[in-house]
């Protein structure tokens, strides 16, 4: 099963994919996922179906959609 | 020639009746003043004007700075010159325009992304409007592109200031999806961190894109 991740960025999202099926790309996707984490991006797992997006600590590889966001401050 | 010098210059220019053995004329601060804001400057009289050589401000500032001999710029190096000015100002608007067509990409990948998550007709209102409606598991909230979020408690309305971070590098609509994402996935946390301000009360709410 196809799943995605976009990950934010000054010049609009940026796209990962990867199949369930292979460990590589699975294996690939999470690397990027803790990195991102590290830098305290926020994951959130949604759905195209707008029901609304779920905030996730690890990553899931089955997430369907994941959604990495900058934290948030403050103004 | 004149032999104004960066130790002379400023008492010359603060006193009146300044003489030294190096400067041939009497000044007095109001001729230096004129000598420096003014082009051809002349005190009117000819004794003064003979021996005062610098003509504009530009080189006033030459000598109180740096003592140099003023040299003329020849008209081969003022073309040049005029040519290095012409190259830079037509990279900076090449760069001014590249600037602009990746701001437009990046808005254009961020309202793809939101297309996922509300679908094609509230993208339209979204794209009408500039506004978002959020509902939260205790608020609603209204996230508006300009970059704030107002949250709605029975009739009053109160304006958040919350972002995400760098939010100016980032697309419009990315902070919107952000702020989404954020009030749906912690509402408690999202809460904690926006500063809130005053509220107020509404008539009606505006019309916004929902889901």
């Amino acid at each position: 099963m196809k799943n995605e991740m976009r990950i934010m960025g000054t010049l609009g999202d940026t796209k990962v994919i990867w199949d369930t099926e292979n460990e590589d790309e699975v294996e690939a996707a999470e690397d990027q996922f803790d990195a991102l984490k590290e830098k305290g991006f926020k994951a959130y797992a949604v759905k195209k179906d707008g029901k609304p997006g779920k905030e996730i600590k690890k990553f899931d590889s089955e997430a369907g959609m994941i959604i990495m966001v900058p934290k948030i401050a403050g103004g | 020639m004149s032999t104004y010098t960066s130790a002379n210059v400023w008492p010359v220019w603060t006193s009146t009746s300044y003489t030294t053995s190096t400067v041939s004329q009497s000044s007095d601060a109001t001729s230096t003043w004129g000598g420096w804001v003014g082009c051809d400057y002349s005190n009117g009289t000819s004794a003064t004007t003979s021996t005062i050589t610098y003509t504009d401000s530009s080189a006033i500032w030459v000598y109180w700075a740096e003592e140099p001999t003023l040299k003329a710029i020849s008209k081969e190096e003022q073309t040049a010159n005029d040519e290095r000015w012409a190259k830079e100002r037509e990279e900076s608007r090449k760069r001014a325009k590249k600037l602009e067509a990746d701001k437009k990409a990046a808005e254009k990948k961020a309202k793809e992304l939101l297309l996922d998550l509300i679908g094609e007709d509230e993208l339209k209102v979204y794209e009408e409007t500039g506004r978002l409606f959020v509902k939260g598991r205790k608020f609603d909230y209204i996230v508006n592109k300009g970059g704030y979020v107002q949250k709605v408690d029975k009739n009053k309305i109160i304006d958040l200031c919350v972002h995400i971070q760098n939010r100016y590098t980032y697309p419009e609509t990315d902070n919107v999806v952000g702020m989404k994402l954020a009030i749906e996935g912690n509402e408690e946390e999202f809460l904690k961190i926006a500063n809130h301000h005053s509220p107020r009360d509404i008539g009606e709410l505006p019309r916004a894109a929902c889901m």
